[in-house]
């Protein structure tokens, strides 16, 4: 009820746009530079072109295997990395385009939780100074609340008031990890990057964090991005997933939809990875072969190709050199995959490939 | 005021807060068992606090640091306090064997002009500046006249009694004409009868000079039929005369001085010792008292000069010692001489000096109080000059050098006769103040331009970076040692000189302290709260002195309070070696190096031993508060 009626005030500053933050083909590429002369002989294309929406309220889920760009993708998402192509437009307002003055302004409005919560806390300060450090630079609230402010930004995030004026160092992974929540809820956030935030942390205390998640977000209406390679968690808090694969982001749906049809090729075989706690069950795992290819040197047409047992398996050459674009597959379920082309699409493609052959061709005659 | 925005994430968790109040309230009434409350069993400290408190429970700390507050008041407080300030000269009187007198023969003959209107004759004169060589030619060869012909001139010098000789222009040289030796005619400008016959058979002879009526006629044969003659003519009349003696005059009244002119007439007279001679309207006679001294009487038949072979003066060249000291010196040293001896030694009445006013001890009348003392006579011999020195002990203040240690100077005096504690105490003061000038300049130029380069990295790291690698190359000795001698040069007084030394070692000693932060700075802002300080969007300015300067702080405090000692070290051999601190300003330093020979080491034990104990205790009771703070900065220390 109550949630209802905020809502509703906060949509009054923001009339009519519910979705808070919008991805628009982000690239982030890192530079190789020679060790000689320090030249730049190439890139990492940590992420080549991710779009999605999140809506206020809701949590994304961003998976795929390590080394995909998921994390890249969430600290580029921040600003905390430069984009090398693309927008990110939060409120309405391109991140990128905002100059430092009002990046800093609308810091606390977009915050991240870290995978590790023993280095992203100051070793050498009490915890309440950690909390609350920001809280005074932005005026968060009126000084004379502050004190009450941070006890019961604390205690919202299961920590003890006296916990204030103790080190990190002091306590468990999970505490810390809360401490890292408290640090970011106090700076009164929209947005939340959570990068990875329980695989550093034990099964049970995973569950409280990931809880402690999803109250905080029911209480105060906070929209996550929850990076992680952990599908069950995904499953569990998410309510759209996106499936990140070399930097492209594979497929993307509503959790429900994609768990129980994903489309594309990756997804079935990292779904088909999901442990089942049932001793009985035999899982049909979909075994990929080969490795990750390198995203400085990705593969041509679709990035997935090399690996892929159902293009191996039809034979399909346009999956080779054309690289297929994202569509919507099923009503709200994107898939970026070359068996769900419409045959109309497939006489274009066809057309490409041809096209493509015959420079190949010619460019063969040149030689000779 | 800032502007706050409604924040309805605080209302929220009021809202909470309240309700779960309310909740506690039923709750309570429920009469829940009592139970300790984690809240009410930890203690919270605050981190100063609880810094203190970890570094006073390091025992090895707490002693270093009563080491240095022990160290800080005797040096800061205790030399104000004492009684002696570090450049204080101790004296004390004691006898000290000083020369008094200096007994001997003169070396030089003592010349004078007979007539004083001969002084300016540059003849004279010269016969003036060869007569001592004329005499020892005479002694060597035991005659008693030398006829010296010098130039146109020629000299008579004749020995009158010993150690008396006359001098005098005997003739002159001209040119007398020629002479045909075959005609024998002579061709002058006056004619001297018979002189033809005497030198034609000269020349046959071929004699060079030929004596004629009593002139002298020196022949040059230029050719068969001519011979140039000169004439050397005895002068007439009143000679110029110089007399030489090593007789020395003494008045028996020692503060009369005796004339010249009376002098000469003594010694025109000393041949004849058995007639009375007047001189002025007054007439003397002499007397020989003994074998030696000679004594000339006046009218009334009392003495009024002794003669003697011996001049006595007072060991500082002044002739104010009286007739009996200088007779009995006299008689001494014919003793000495007679036996060959060296030494000797005899009681006398002699003067004392007042040791503070350096002046002889006066009686109400105005004369010197003598003391009987025993005289000591030595022997020196210089250059073949034979000299005796008569000695006594004399009180005189003396500076007191190397005194043992004792109730008035705890550690004893140095070498300059300062008190050695006292230079303790303010070379202290010298010592420590450089260290923490020398390391707070260092750790502040290090803190920022390693801060800078580890913060903002790239071309401004690099610059930096190779900024440190030239200093690192420097060479602190030799820049030491030329400074010193530039400061030598123009002679800059030793405070400003400790000023620019604490300046130079600052300035080339921040290299260390700059790699050290930029070190600890690189990899500070790669760690995740770094990033997670900058996603919560905080100042550069928050995020470099909040979270990496904190995190630097217990290595930036070992390194200083190790630099710290290592500076007082560094600055102990400087100034060892002479080229930090100079005397008379002390310094632990050069207090060693006032005793730097080995036989010094050995028996001055008290000068050095002390400050080199000091200098040791200090080190390491900065390195034991370093390595308490710490342990006691890092929150992950258990202890």
């Amino acid at each position: 009820m109550d949630d209802k009626k905020f809502n509703n005030e906060v949509n009054q500053n923001d009339p009519g746009n519910d979705v808070v933050l919008e991805v628009r083909n982000l690239k982030k590429y890192f530079p190789i530079k020679s060790s000689f002369l320090r030249l730049v002989i190439g890139h990492v294309k940590a992420v080549d072109g991710i779009s999605f929406k999140i809506k206020r309220g809701t949590t994304m889920g961003l998976v795929g295997e390590s080394g995909c760009g998921k994390s890249t993708a969430g600290r580029t998402i921040l600003r905390l990395l430069e984009k090398t192509e693309g927008e990110v437009i939060f409120n309405g307002k391109d991140i990128f385009k905002l100059s430092r003055k009002e990046l800093r302004a609308i810091r606390p409005k977009i915050q991240i939780i870290f995978q590790d919560p023993y280095s992203s806390l100051s070793p050498r300060m009490p915890v309440g100074e950690i909390i609350g450090e920001a809280v005074k630079e932005h005026n968060i609230v009126p000084p004379e609340e502050y004190n009450d402010y941070i006890s019961r930004v604390m205690k919202a995030c299961g920590l003890q008031e006296y916990h204030k004026d103790r080190y990190p160092h002091e306590f468990s992974g999970g505490q810390r990890q809360r401490i890292c929540i408290a640090r970011a809820l106090a700076l009164n956030p929209d947005f939340i990057v959570c990068d990875e935030p329980v695989s550093a942390l034990d099964v049970s205390i995973q569950a409280q964090i990931i809880n402690l998640l999803k109250q905080l977000q029911n209480e105060f209406n906070l929209t996550y991005l929850f990076i992680s390679h952990d599908l069950s968690v995904v499953e569990h808090i998410s309510d759209t997933v996106g499936v990140m694969y070399l930097g492209n982001l594979v497929e993307y749906a509503d959790t429900e939809q994609i768990f129980a049809r994903p489309l594309h090729p990756y997804t079935k075989a990292l779904f088909s990875a999901i442990p089942v706690p049932d001793p009985d069950y035999k899982m049909e795992r979909i075994v990929l072969e080969g490795s990750i290819p390198s995203p400085a040197n990705p593969p041509k047409g679709c990035k997935f190709h090399t690996r892929c047992n159902e293009c191996k398996a039809k034979g399909l050459r346009v999956c080779e050199q054309i690289e297929p674009p994202v569509k919507e597959v099923e009503p709200g379920h994107f898939c970026a995959c070359h068996l769900y082309d419409t045959v109309e699409e497939m006489e274009r493609f066809e057309k490409e490939l041809a096209e493509i052959d015959a420079k190949i061709a010619a460019k063969a005659n040149a030689k000779k | 005021m800032a502007d706050y925005k409604p924040n309805h994430l605080n209302e929220k968790l009021k809202e909470r807060e309240q309700e779960e109040l309310k909740n506690k309230d039923l709750n309570s009434s429920e009469n829940k068992p009592l139970a300790l409350d984690d809240s009410q069993r930890v203690k919270v400290l605050s981190p100063a606090r609880l810094v203190t408190k970890r570094f006073l429970k390091n025992k090895l700390a707490i002693t270093g640091l009563a080491i240095l507050i022990v160290m800080f008041t005797m040096c800061f407080l205790g030399a104000a306090l004492y009684p002696y300030g570090q450049t204080d000269k101790f004296y004390k009187i004691a006898p000290l064997e000083l020369d008094y007198a200096v007994c001997g023969e003169l070396s030089s003959y003592t010349k004078y002009f007979v007539n004083e209107a001969d002084m300016n004759d540059p003849v004279l004169d010269d016969l003036k500046l060869k007569f001592d060589s004329y005499i020892i030619q005479m002694e060597s060869s035991n005659e008693t006249e030398l006829s010296v012909l010098q130039g146109d001139i020629e000299f008579i010098i004749e020995k009158v009694v010993d150690r008396v000789y006359v001098g005098y222009i005997a003739a002159q040289m001209e040119d007398f004409g020629t002479f045909d030796p075959i005609l024998g005619e002579i061709t002058a400008g006056e004619t001297v009868e018979g002189l033809a016959e005497v030198l034609s058979s000269a020349v046959k002879e071929k004699k060079e000079s030929v004596e004629f009526d009593g002139d002298i006629y020196f022949i040059k044969q230029v050719s068969k039929t001519k011979v140039s003659l000169s004439r050397l003519t005895a002068i007439d009349g009143e000679k110029k005369t110089i007399i030489a003696t090593k007789l020395v005059f003494d008045a028996v009244n020692h503060k009369e001085q005796i004339d010249n002119k009376f002098k000469i007439a003594v010694l025109q007279n000393i041949a004849d010792q058995t007639k009375p001679f007047t001189y002025g309207d007054k007439s003397y006679s002499f007397d020989q008292e003994d074998s030696d001294n000679l004594i000339i009487k006046d009218e009334s038949g009392d003495p009024y000069v002794y003669i003697s072979r011996y001049s006595t003066r007072h060991a500082s060249g002044e002739d104010s010692l009286d007739l009996t000291f200088k007779m009995k010196a006299a008689s001494i040293v014919d003793q000495l001489e007679a036996e060959n001896a060296a030494t000797y030694s005899f009681e006398y009445e002699v003067p004392q000096i007042n040791p503070d006013t350096e002046q002889y001890d006066l009686d109400e009348n105005g004369n010197i109080i003598l003391t009987k003392e025993t005289v000591n006579v030595v022997r020196k011999e210089t250059a073949g000059e034979r000299s005796f020195y008569f000695k006594y002990n004399m009180n005189r203040k003396l500076i007191t050098i190397y005194e043992k240690p004792s109730a008035a100077h705890i550690l004893g005096t140095d070498g300059d006769g300062y008190d050695v504690f006292a230079r303790i105490l303010f070379g202290g003061r010298v010592s420590l103040l450089v260290g923490f000038v020398v390391v707070i300049l260092e750790t502040i130029l290090g803190v920022i331009m390693g801060g800078i380069a580890g913060f903002f990295g790239g071309w401004v790291d690099t610059l930096i970076m190779r900024l440190v690698d030239i200093f690192y190359c420097i060479p602190t000795m030799p820049i030491m040692i030329i400074l010193a001698s530039v400061f030598d040069a123009y002679k800059v007084d030793p405070y400003q000189r400790l000023f620019w030394m604490m300046v130079l070692l600052g300035v080339l000693g921040w290299s260390g302290i700059a790699r050290l932060v930029r070190g600890q700075i690189l990899s500070l802002r790669e760690q995740e709260f770094m990033i997670a300080a900058e996603a919560t969007g905080l100042r550069t300015s928050k995020r470099i002195f909040k979270h990496l300067v904190p995190n630097v702080m217990p290595q930036l405090i070992v390194s200083m309070t190790m630099g710290l000692g290592g500076v007082i070290l560094t600055e102990s051999s400087l100034s060892f070696l002479g080229l930090g601190v100079k005397h008379p300003l002390a310094t632990w330093g050069n207090m060693i190096n006032s005793v730097s020979t080995i036989e010094a080491m050995k028996s001055y034990t008290y000068i050095w031993v002390p400050v080199g104990i000091l200098i040791c205790l200090t080190v390491i009771a900065f390195n034991f508060v370093g390595d308490g703070l710490r342990d006691a900065f890092d929150p992950k220390m258990k202890r």
